[in-house]
């Protein structure tokens, strides 16, 4: 993904334009802006979050802290990797302080838990889909883990557009990208998703 | 290659083409190729599982909650520019007021005003003598 371009191509103003056009007070450009980037934040914030509640909580502060700071946004066409930055502060804020999920936590949400914790090597086979179970490898591992591992394969960024986004040394990102990746890989494996 | 520096290549190059050394190492690995393949298979599922659809009452309402937020910030600083404004003319009023009033307290009555003249009224200056009461004297 590219953070500059238009979601929409040639479906009409640029977002570039309708942010300028958003900080000068317009409300339909507003609004349109809101149409235009708000799967893509539901698409971060749904695998972040985990589940439908918190990802619109998340969604909407990060968009409403958004907003309020709009006017004193200084490059629009940096507009997208500005919010997701918002957007991952807002989720350590909210999320980032919860420890990784128990089964108990996963329960309560009504997420199943892991079958292969709970019952006998014949129930994995019967877990929940692959999404279910990458949802609770997500919940699973730290914030810090899981922002860069949703950033570069949801939203295909770049190391570069990662560094950015997190504010982290490009180093420190591979890290915790590669560390994400082998707790990722390691759940599915004990879910016996993969052989 | 080792089987660290293996799986340090495998994560740059994931998404890529594999350079010729992780090819040589996965030939003759078999190990890293197991790991590879778990690892390459867990990243696609995180690609390609499907992400809950945002649900259509929050999407519909995301946009006005979000306009409505900015309509009541934006009334909400007026209402501050406004009463700022009052307070400002109110205090510049009261304060052209009481200085009216204190000009009006300190200004001399005809009686002060005479004496005071006579008091203060110079001496010996040249060409005042002849308002200089006789009185005073010299």
């Amino acid at each position: 993904m590219n953070l500059t371009q238009q979601a929409r191509p040639g479906a009409g103003p640029s977002r570039t334009a309708l942010v300028r056009a958003a900080q000068r007070g317009d409300e339909r450009a507003f609004r349109a802006l809101v149409a235009d980037i708000q799967q893509r934040l539901w698409q971060v914030a749904r695998r972040l979050a985990g589940d439908d509640d918190r990802a619109a909580d998340l969604v909407q502060e990060s968009l409403m802290r958004a907003f309020r700071a709009l006017p004193r946004l200084r490059d629009p066409e940096r507009f997208m990797s500005w919010l997701l930055r918002i957007l991952n502060h807002v989720a350590t804020d909210t999320l980032g302080a919860r420890q990784p999920e128990s089964l108990e936590d996963l329960a309560e949400a009504g997420i199943e838990p892991m079958a292969s914790e709970l019952e006998g090597p014949e129930a994995r086979a019967e877990a929940a889909g692959t999404a279910e179970a990458i949802d609770r490898a997500l919940a699973a591992m730290p914030m810090i883990y899981r922002q860069p591992l949703v950033l570069r394969h949801v939203l295909d960024l770049t190391y570069d557009d990662l560094a950015q986004i997190l504010d982290l040394p490009l180093g420190t990102v591979k890290t915790r990208l590669f560390r994400g990746r082998e707790m990722l890989r390691e759940h599915l494996l004990r879910e016996g998703i993969r052989p | 290659m080792t089987c660290d520096e293996l799986r340090l290549a495998f994560h740059e190059e994931l998404g890529g083409t594999p350079g010729p050394g992780t090819r040589e190492h996965l030939r003759t690995c078999s190990l890293c190729r197991a790991w590879s393949a778990s690892l390459a298979a867990a990243i696609r599922d995180l690609e390609t599982a499907a992400i809950p659809a945002m649900p259509l009452d929050f999407s519909r309402s995301l946009a006005p909650a979000l306009v409505r937020e900015r309509r009541a910030r934006t009334a909400g600083r007026w209402r501050w520019v406004a009463a700022s404004l009052v307070l400002l003319a109110s205090g510049a009023g009261g304060w052209q007021l009481g200085r009216l009033l204190l000009v009006r307290q300190t200004e001399p009555g005809p009686r002060q005003a005479r004496t005071a003249d006579i008091l203060s009224a110079p001496r010996a200056l040249p060409g005042h003598a002849d308002v200089v009461p006789a009185s005073l004297g010299r």
